[in-house]
């Protein structure tokens, strides 16, 4: 066989010479491959808005909608139920769980050219609008302004291209011409949440059967004497998060608390990579797991949770403590844990701290993005703006769980609990509003090394500071290969 | 063999036998028990009630019914395309003399080791440039495909293991290549159909990386992304999951417990000489 | 004449023959193969179009193989030690032991057929569906742990469970990789096994052979051949399991369980990744499996024309 494999290779080499030239001729035929029917949607007729004149209206059209998160989909229902009463378009869900599938399926679907009409993603500037694919809302923004004034300030800067973002596609390898050529004030995406990460929830039942009160605690050392005291007066161990899915204690709890403890400078310099994970000032981060691991007072197996598991943790009181979002109430709920048992507080400051009192300004959670290249993309546009008005934003925060992106002026339509988070928010900009480029540097290449440190340290095999040096020697090559 | 050598002999192959067994038992078990026994006893089967309505709860409302019925057509597609495709192109590289018959028989076999992972990008761009992502064709043509080098190489040999006299006398007859090939040859083959039908089930029932990445819609997926899809989302329950898994591979056991005797043929193919 | 018209028919009817077959590959197979081939010297960031790849020549190589990306190069080498961990447990159990087994069944004279049956079954069943019963078997709470429980092991119990532990989680996966793997092993060693004349076994006791001699002489050249395939197939497996560590870990806990086949998708399909680094490593993997095969096929194989005897 091995004369014969020679052979294979050989021709192997010379077929893919041809192919590649052959390949490049092709180029060109692909650049038609826009104009494609969508997935899921029934042959739907060319003539979308025949609406008759009577009660209630009819129409063919059906709308395909993408998300990725079961909470969300009742939200979307009720308000394309509402929809389609008004105008007889039908609004058809389709949920796929868990993130990554959904991230998977969208991509693929966008280089077959089968998006569906409207998808949900991250609320981001440009996030997913597959070089071109999405619907630009700025015209139609200034055009309605009444709707553009009844969004909340931070959710419309939140998805708005600025020219910081421009500046740092420029030098980002992995974006696309076309993001670099995008202009500041363009809108890919139109938010319709808000939300907040930096949460911790507390068990109620549990903290105060430990004799405590169920409050927040004034610092982070009274909130880990809290867990302590759980620990000994009950058991149950104190904290529980997704150690699998290393942005969660990066992104919704690491970042903030660092902030708030050192100040701009120091936090900034820290994102920059100009000063080390093993510095006392941010050794922190990973201390803080070690001592809860050697204490016992994390959930045995949070290492290997993923964010559902980890709250259905925390909902059968296995944990008295655990970490999320302003959106992780919907899941609470939606797993059926009583929404009285429930307390939450931003994460708490150290002792110390530079910004004790960092408040953190929301920002919109996800996003509906419009297929600029579908056959119902008017309609899809009527839907968008109908689920973002004060009417459709009530129905779809209220059972979804989930804080609006639009001002609602009669809190009473609100769910209680919903209103009470959507009042513990700040609505002014401030200074980590305005600096996100430097916060998110957790989700580059380099934290990846951090998050396998911090479950080593979590399952015992390493220390803080073996771990702490590992990612310091990535962040130095991550600085390297991206100056 | 001493009683004592005899003892230890069927112990061990005993032992081995209960290891290969239990999963499967635990499977069973798990699924009929209520949620909350899975993990908490130790005993393989329920104590108290026998749930068999997750069944019920597995099939109905979480749609094992058609993912069931998507894994039996491209499977069966997949058969019937492997059969006809490869018999006939065995025959011609068996019994027919055409220039590049021996070179195009070695590039097939050279298939074998093509990674499956690595093809899959470009897999997926070219059959969305064909527009048959996100369908049966876009999965059973793949598979197909790489059945080729096993198919090709059992009928190939089974086919020269014919003594060529039967051919002689058909073309003297005036039976057309064809017919040679469907009247004669084939009925005789059916030990080999019958082996690739058993291996390549098997193959195509259990496929998970071709159809997670070929398909989208939720409504063509097959039974193993359906087990999948029962482990997403906040719960998971093991008995609804142990349940799913058994309706996955139950067709697999059926299969393997008819055909078992083609299917060691199949496994052995080639490597024992006789 | 006439024989060069019946040739050209014959030539006419092989081509439409393979046709189909030949079709199919070059569609789907061939092409396949080389545009991968070809990715693999561009770079494609996850989520860019296909005509926005830019040719890198051997960048995408030089960033994972020789620390062009200092974190990708991590993430690899972790990733092929595991693969390689993997090989040589599976050569240096699957292999012995399904001789040994083999042996013994061979040795049987009752139920064969049902061992046989059951021994088979751990392959026939290998997927999702018992993928996910070996992880409710390696869970905090599932049957190991409570089997050591309740023979007072408690010590040895993995609190996080066999594949959430760093030290456990390849061994476990090993151990799952293993099972479904010997079925193949056992049933051609036995084939081969049932295939030595029992008469030559007979005439070397009439020569006084020992058992010893019986065997080398005997039995291992039926078995050598047998090896080097048994051998080729479990390198196989080793160097492109997917489907195991995919539906069990995902490549966790921090990467003890991680395999090169799972980078290669988490770069083809996931954010931040890139296709055509995804392609280069996975023909790297090729390319391993290729040589190790060869290596294999060079020690065990046989050299033409050798005697036997």
């Amino acid at each position: 066989m091995n004369k014969a494999n020679l052979r294979i290779k050989r021709f192997a080499t010379i077929a893919s010479l041809f192919t590649v030239f052959a390949l490049a001729a092709c180029g060109s035929n692909n650049g038609n491959n826009g104009v494609s029917s969508p997935s899921n949607a029934s042959a739907s007729p060319e003539s979308t808005n025949e609406q008759n004149e009577s009660a209630s209206p009819k129409s063919d059209v059906k709308l395909t909608l993408s998300h990725w998160k079961v909470s969300f989909d009742p939200g979307f229902k009720a308000v394309a139920e509402a929809f389609k009463q008004k105008t007889g378009i039908t609004v058809e869900t389709q949920t796929t769980t868990p993130d990554a599938a959904y991230s998977q399926k969208l991509i693929a679907s966008a280089a077959a050219g089968s998006l569906p009409d409207i998808w949900a993603t991250d609320a981001s500037p440009a996030y997913r609008a597959f070089d071109g694919k999405a619907y630009e809302w700025s015209g139609e923004l200034s055009k309605d302004e009444a709707w553009k004034n009844g969004f909340l300030p931070a959710a419309l800067s939140g998805i708005t291209v600025a020219q910081a973002n421009i500046d740092a596609w420029a030098k980002d390898e992995k974006a696309s011409a076309w993001q670099k050529a995008t202009k500041p004030g363009q809108v890919y995406g139109i938010p319709i949440d808000v939300g907040a990460f930096y949460m911790i929830y507390g068990n109620k039942k549990i903290v105060e059967q430990a004799g405590l009160e169920a409050k927040e605690p004034a610092t982070f050392e009274e909130w880990v004497s809290m867990m302590k005291t759980v620990k000994e007066k009950t058991g149950t161990p104190g904290f529980v998060f997704a150690g699998n899915v290393g942005g969660v204690y990066n992104a919704w709890f690491l970042n903030l608390v660092d902030y708030m403890k050192n100040g701009e400078e120091s936090f900034t310099k820290f994102m920059n990579r100009e000063e080390k994970l093993s510095d006392p000032k941010h050794m922190w981060a990973l201390k803080f797991i070690e001592d809860l691991t050697k204490d016992g007072l994390l959930l045995p197996g949070a290492a290997s949770l993923d964010i559902d598991p980890a709250d259905q943790a925390f909902a059968q009181g296995k944990a008295a403590f655990s970490l999320g979002g302003t959106f992780t109430f919907a899941n609470l709920t939606a797993i059926g844990m009583n929404p009285d048992d429930v307390f939450s507080f931003r994460v708490p400051a150290f002792e110390g701290s530079v910004f004790p009192d960092a408040t953190v300004s929301p920002f919109p959670l996800v996003q509906m993005v419009v297929n600029n290249e579908g056959p119902n993309k008017e309609a899809a546009i009527e839907f968008v703006k109908f689920l973002t008005s004060e009417e459709g934003q009530v129905l779809y925060a209220n059972h979804a769980y989930d804080l609006p992106a639009v001002q609602i002026k009669d809190g009473s339509k609100l769910n209680p609990s919903i209103q009470a988070m959507a009042s513990s928010l700040s609505s002014e900009s401030n200074w980590w509003s305005e600096n996100p480029l430097i916060w998110q540097q957790v989700f580059k290449e380099d934290w990846k090394v951090f998050s396998e440190g911090m479950v080593k340290v979590m399952l015992g095999s390493s220390t803080a500071e073996a771990a702490a040096a590992e990612y310091d020697k990535a962040a130095a090559a991550y600085k390297k290969a991206n100056p | 063999m001493t009683k004592a050598k005899t003892g230890a002999l069927y112990g061990l192959l005993l032992l081995w036998s209960f290891l290969c067994l239990y999963p499967l038992l635990w499977m069973v078990g798990a699924s009929l028990k209520a949620p909350m026994d899975v993990m908490s006893t130790f005993s393989l089967f329920p104590q108290g009630k026998w749930h068999w309505e997750t069944y019920a709860e597995v099939w109905n409302r979480l749609n094992f019914f058609s993912y069931f019925w998507n894994s039996v057509i491209v499977t069966l597609s997949t058969l019937i395309g492997i059969n006809v495709l490869y018999s006939m192109a065995a025959f011609a590289f068996a019994k027919l003399r055409f220039p590049g018959n021996n070179a195009l028989f070695v590039l097939f076999l050279g298939m074998m080791f093509v990674p499956g992972i690595t093809v899959m990008v470009p897999l997926y761009l070219t059959e969305n440039y064909l527009g048959i992502l996100n369908t049966y064709i876009g999965l059973i043509l793949p598979s197909i495909n790489g059945a080729a080098p096993m198919a090709i190489f059992l009928f190939r040999n089974y086919f020269r293991s014919i003594p060529h006299e039967l051919f002689e006398s058909a073309k003297m007859e005036g039976a057309g290549i064809m017919r040679t090939l469907l009247q004669i040859y084939l009925p005789l083959s059916v030990p080999i159909l019958a082996t690739l039908t058993a291996i390549n089930f098997l193959g195509s029932w259990n496929s998970l990386i071709l159809p997670m990445v070929i398909l989208s819609d939720q409504s063509l997926f097959t039974l193993p992304i359906g087990v999948m899809l029962l482990d997403s989302g906040v719960f998971r329950q093991w008995n609804v999951l142990m349940a799913g898994a058994l309706i996955s591979i139950v067709p697999i056991l059926l299969c393997f417990g008819f055909l078992q005797k083609y299917y060691i043929k199949g496994l052995s193919a080639g490597a024992v000489k006789a | 004449m006439n024989y060069r018209k019946a040739a050209r028919r014959e030539a006419l009817a092989g081509y439409l023959l393979i046709a189909p077959a030949v079709g199919l590959f070059i569609v789907i197979g061939l092409f396949t193969v080389l545009f991968s081939i070809v990715l693999s010297f561009f770079s494609l960031p996850q989520g860019q179009l296909i005509w926005n790849a830019k040719f890198v020549g051997l960048d995408n190589f030089k960033d994972f193989l020789s620390g062009g990306n200092y974190i990708l190069s991590g993430f690899f080498r972790q990733a092929i030690v595991n693969n390689l961990w993997i090989a040589f447990a599976m050569v240096v159990i699957v292999i012995p032991l399904a001789l040994i087994i083999a042996v013994l069944l061979e040795k049987a004279t009752r139920g064969v057929r049902l061992f046989r049956t059951i021994f088979l079954l751990p392959m026939v069943t290998s997927s999702v569906a018992i993928y996910y019963v070996w992880q409710g078997l390696y869970d905090p709470t599932g049957s190991i742990n409570q089997l050591l429980a309740s023979i007072g092991l408690d010590s040895w119990i993995a609190k996080n469970g066999w594949i959430g532990e760093m030290h456990t989680a390849l061994p476990a996966i090993i151990v799952t990789i293993v099972w479904g793997a010997l079925p193949h092993s056992l049933i051609l060693y036995f084939a081969g096994l049932q295939a030595v004349d029992t008469h030559l076994y007979e005439a070397a006791d009439i020569d006084g052979a020992n058992a010893w001699q019986k065997l080398v002489r005997i039995t291992w050249p039926v078995l050598k051949p047998i090896t080097v395939i048994v051998m080729i197939m479990n390198l196989n497996v080793a160097l492109q399991v997917f489907d195991q560590i995919w539906v069990m870990t995902k490549g966790g806990p921090a990467g003890a369980t991680q395999v090169v086949n799972v980078l290669v998708y988490q770069q083809a399909f996931f954010q931040d990744g890139n296709m055509g680094v995804a392609n280069a490593m996975g023909w790297t993997m090729f390319m391993l499996t290729f040589i190790l095969s060869l290596i294999s096929l060079k020690l065990f194989g046989d050299k033409k024309g050798e005697e036997s005897h």
